[in-house]
């Protein structure tokens, strides 16, 4: 069969054209194959889809699929193809290499890795216009894979102009020349892009949400712990004050708390081995052998956590409500039943002044008097020669808080490397420290001098941000202080720092510090246009989590019901879903009816005037144009030639101009009201002799 | 009747509108009192159509194709059509290279910007045909290697009236390869007095400078696409389709590629114009030239285009 087709179309060139059908099939084999321009803009829409994930390939992945890229731009700049050997061992260098850093192709950094290796691979060998169709749809999913790994409004934008980029590269492949210019052709895929958002919108509320990540990806798990840990040693806390990170947001309902009682609980720490501080585990002590007492006015609060990997929650001491899923341990701190892997948003209730009463378990007397044996003598001492002189726990407390205030202790952020027994070098001889360190000496001290005493992490204060006024609280308030258990009083807060730098309770850590260098530049008080700005930014990103990545099941069902459609049922929100979709359509489906109302009166407008002629003696001929019209109008009507030419443009420019503007609409109505005509004697017959 | 335009002048295509007044003032030297067909060949040129120029010998039909090629810089050929004239004689042929003992493509005279086909009727269908199979594909195939004909690629095709002896009248079929057909009549009494009085505008032609560069016509075809047709307006040329298709004085109705060949030729004909959308008055400037070759009356089989058009503009309501 082929070679018959080959000897007719041979034979072409002596007897004329080949029959049509036979030379047809070279343009439809043709139209097949991509210009070269195509070309250029869907590798150019391949590295933007590629930007944001090279920070997160390996190294070497990255330049490989770069100079992938540059080796297919260039020989499509040759006009050259590329060999397919070595696309197949380019190909399989990169699996290996992948399977090879990684170990597997599975879970988020591997699989995303090998995918945009096979979205570069099929752009590489891309020659038809199949070949491209799967490349953009391969980006459109590598798009998304952005998704996995960050989640912020500048990602969604950029998420947004690369869905942009790649239906305009779509659009490209499937014009061909003559086509509208690039330009509006990229106005018209905005336009799809947009009109797709009220979609996406009605699906993003409406669509039963999941609690936690959708996909149990393995790596998650152990992958972004940041912030406090459950352990606490000389410096780590000092460290992490380094960091301007936001920790989490907190919207008072009312007025927020005294900044001195902005205490937010995070891991109780029980068991020092003479360096470290260790968390108890919650089974260690029975439950309700301690109750709580309230006084004072309640706190309503949402706070917004940042991921980070841990199951506690820094609710402002002392949480009373808190809600399901989450639990509050012996040590009142608030645990969420899983990590905090995204951002979380809690609804608390809590009371700043309160007392524990009851008696303190044996189990937890004995590991609130724990220190570990033989370490750290000198300071052991201080505190028995305190208990010796003083004649009440109370009176311990006020006389160690006494000894710290008295002393040339130094709060830095800085403080000196410590030895074998910290405590004793802290106290006899460096002298400085930060919380942890006067957080833990004090411990050391209570319990040297038989008073049962626990050290309590967490942070303290917080800045508020006018623009979205919430309470934003950074990393660099991190914070360590003290509780003591004094009979007949319960558990009381200890803030050792308070003693030696009181500022830093009563207006945060950046007051409080001499080395201000030593401090992120954006809690830095001198810094204030940036700080400004900071807080601008902030905003934006406290609202994105409140209401794009803290949409909940629980938010969701609270909007279904304020929506009301009453209690949420899945088979509800699924006839809502249709519901609204089907409203968007039809909204966009009426929009040209509207149009065609728009243009009635448009035209009624103009009948208006045509008929004030007809009846001067100039009717309008059915087939005549506007221009037509008011040109012979002109002339029969010298007097009213403004008029009729500011009428025919206002309706042309309505009725068939590309950018009509609102106000000519009420422009032309007025005009065609406001003319007045008189009829002409032999007008009629002037205008015949005039066509 | 000229149009008022200037009330509603878009400044996007005012260069468009500036440039192609430059190209029809300087052709307008040549060929002269012809002001209006040569707008419409413009027209047709921007709409990146092929046009056909009818009239009787020696009215200056070949002198308007070299003329616009002369504008633009382009690339000429003429082409005699003569009753014995091959495909092979336009496309080109392969030829045997003694030398690498090979085929080598000889491209022929159909490989240039803008071709004068003179007396496209006087050849036979065989070779019409491989022109017009050239002209809808923009590529010529000889055994079986595909050479794709350079761009801007025109054809203006002239014949003479189909009843003159010695004619192959082309069919309706390839009649629709041509966006326009013109006729370009006698000039009138000025300007043939000019005519007469004046140069040789054969020698003229040598000395006309190109006013426009054939890359700033290709972006002026590419903006065609960006002038903006109205609903209304398409409302109206829907309804002068249904027209022809409904009246039972027409031999046929127009065709969808008819429909789609005014469009395109009234949205050029508004970029002439310098503006940016099409009103009523530019699809009935280009009707005459764009159907009078695709409708024909039954009743009167000799009627002229203008005659055809007025058929049906006349009856047909813009609004």
């Amino acid at each position: 069969m082929t070679s018959l087709v080959n000897a007719l179309r041979s034979s072409t060139v002596l007897r004329g054209p080949a029959p049509a059908a036979l030379s047809r099939r070279a343009p439809l084999v043709q139209a097949q194959r991509l210009s070269s321009s195509v070309l250029y803009g869907c590798g150019a829409s391949v590295i933007l889809m590629l930007a944001p994930q090279m920070t997160r390939t390996p190294a070497w992945e990255s330049a490989i699929l770069m100079l992938a890229i540059v080796w297919k731009l260039f020989s499509v700049w040759r006009r050259t193809t590329l060999p397919r050997w070595g696309l197949s061992v380019l190909a399989l260098l990169l699996a290996s290499g992948i399977f090879a850093t990684f170990g597997t192709f599975v879970g988020r950094t591997a699989g995303s890795a090998l995918l945009m290796a096979m979205l570069v691979m099929k752009y590489v060998e891309t020659r038809s216009v199949r070949d491209a169709t799967i490349v953009v749809y391969l980006a459109y999913f590598v798009i998304v894979t952005n998704f996995l790994f960050n989640q912020s409004v500048v990602m969604f934008a950029y998420m947004l102009v690369s869905v942009w980029v790649c239906t305009l590269t779509l659009m490209n492949l499937h014009t061909r020349a003559p086509s509208p210019s690039i330009m509006s052709r990229a106005r018209w895929t905005l336009r799809c892009v947009l009109e797709a958002l009220p979609i996406a919108l009605v699906l993003f509320v409406l669509f039963p949400r999941i609690s936690g990540p959708l996909w149990g990806i393995p790596e998650d798990r152990h992958s972004a712990t940041t912030g406090l840990s459950d352990s606490m040693s000389p410096g780590m806390i000092s460290s992490l004050s380094r960091s301007a990170r936001v920790a989490f947001r907190v919207k008072f309902s009312d007025n927020p708390p005294d900044y001195e009682s902005l205490y937010w609980r995070g891991p109780v720490l029980w068991h020092y081995d003479g360096i470290t501080w260790i968390a108890a585990r919650h089974a260690d002590f029975p439950r309700d052998s301690v109750r709580l007492g309230v006084a004072g006015q309640p706190v309503d609060y949402t706070l917004t956590m940042q991921p980070h990997g841990r199951r506690w929650v820094f609710a402002l001491d002392v949480p009373t409500r808190i809600p399901s899923g989450t639990q509050l341990t012996q040590d009142l701190q608030m645990l969420d039943s899983d990590p905090v892997l995204g951002v979380k948003r809690y609804s608390l209730t809590s009371y700043p002044s309160y007392q524990t009463s009851g008696e303190l378990g044996k189990f937890e007397r004995v590991a609130a008097l724990q220190l570990p044996p033989g370490q750290n003598p000198a300071t052991r001492a201080l505190g028995t020669r305190i208990a010796e002189e003083a004649s009440s726990p109370a009176q311990i407390v006020t006389d160690t808080l006494a000894y710290f205030r008295e002393r040339p202790f130094v709060y830095t952020l800085s403080p000196p490397l410590l030895g074998e027994d910290p405590m004793d070098e802290f106290l006899f001889s460096s002298r400085r420290g930060f919380c942890e360190h006067f957080a833990s000496a004090f411990v050391v001290l209570m319990r040297a001098a038989g008073v049962p005493a626990r050290v309590v992490t967490g942070y303290m204060g917080g800045e508020m941000n006018a623009l979205g006024s919430y309470l934003l609280v950074r990393q660099s308030d991190a914070h360590a202080w003290a509780e003591v258990w004094l009979s007949g009083r319960g558990w009381v807060r200890v803030d050792p720092t308070a003693a030696v730098a009181p500022t830093r309770i009563a207006s945060g850590i950046e007051q409080a510090l001499n080395d201000l260098d030593e401090l992120p530049l954006l809690i830095r008080p001198d810094a204030r246009y940036l700080r400004n700005a900071a807080l601008l930014w902030d905003s934006l990103n406290n609202r994105w989590n409140n209401w794009v990545l803290g949409y909940g099941p629980e938010i969701q069902k609270r909007l279904f019901g304020g929506m009301g459609f009453g209690k949420y049922t899945a088979a509800k929100a699924a006839a809502a879903l249709v519901l609204g979709i089907a409203c968007l359509l039809a909204i966009i489906s009426i929009a040209p009816l509207l149009k065609s109302r728009e243009r009635n009166r448009i035209l009624r407008a103009y009948r208006i005037y045509c008929r004030k002629l007809a009846i001067a003696g100039l009717p309008r001929r059915p087939h005549e144009g506007p221009l037509d019209y008011a040109q012979r109008a002109r002339e029969v009507f010298p007097s009213h030639a403004e008029q009729i030419d500011l009428i025919t443009k206002l309706f042309v420019g309505l009725f068939y101009a590309d950018k009509p503007q609102e106000q000519w609409q009420t422009q032309l109505s007025t005009h065609a009201r406001s003319l007045r005509v008189r009829k002409k004697r032999g007008a009629r017959a002037e205008a015949k002799a005039a066509s | 009747m000229a149009k008022d335009s200037t009330l509603i002048a878009q400044p996007e295509f005012r260069d468009a509108k500036r440039d192609l007044d430059e190209v029809v003032r300087q052709c307008g030297l040549v060929v002269l009192g012809k002001q209006q067909r040569l707008r419409l060949a413009l027209s047709c040129m921007v709409a990146g159509g092929h046009l056909l120029i009818e009239d009787i010998p020696g009215v200056g039909k070949t002198t308007m194709a070299h003329a616009l090629a002369c504008a633009f810089g382009l690339k000429y050929q003429r082409i005699q059509f003569t009753s014995d004239l091959l495909p092979a004689d336009i496309l080109g042929a392969a030829i045997f290279d003694k030398k690498n003992s090979e085929f080598v493509f000889q491209a022929g005279p159909i490989f240039n910007q803008l071709i004068l086909a003179d007396e496209v009727n006087r050849t036979t269908p065989k070779t019409q045909s491989a022109l017009l199979e050239a002209m809808e594909e923009q590529q010529v195939t000889v055994e079986g290697n595909t050479h794709p004909l350079p761009d801007p690629f025109f054809v203006i095709a002239t014949q003479n009236p189909s009843h003159q002896t010695g004619t192959f009248p082309l069919p309706e079929s390839q009649l629709d390869r041509f966006l326009m057909r013109l006729s370009l009549g006698y000039p009138d009494r000025e300007a043939e007095r000019q005519l007469l009085t004046g140069e040789d505008r054969r020698q003229m032609l040598d000395t006309l400078p190109a006013v426009m560069p054939p890359a700033r016509l290709l972006e002026l075809q590419r903006s065609v696409i960006d002038v903006h047709i109205a609903e209304p307006l398409l409302d109206y040329v829907q309804k002068l389709l249904a027209f022809s298709r409904a009246d039972n004085r027409f031999v046929h109705g127009l065709s969808p590629r008819a429909g789609l060949g005014l469009v395109k030729a009234a949205r050029a004909w508004a970029l002439v114009d310098g503006r940016s959308f099409v009103i009523p008055e530019d699809v009935q400037s280009v009707l005459t030239a764009v159907v009078g070759h695709r409708l024909s009356l039954k009743n009167d089989a000799n009627a002229t285009s203008e005659a055809v058009a007025n058929l049906l503009i006349e009856n047909v309501d813009i609004l």
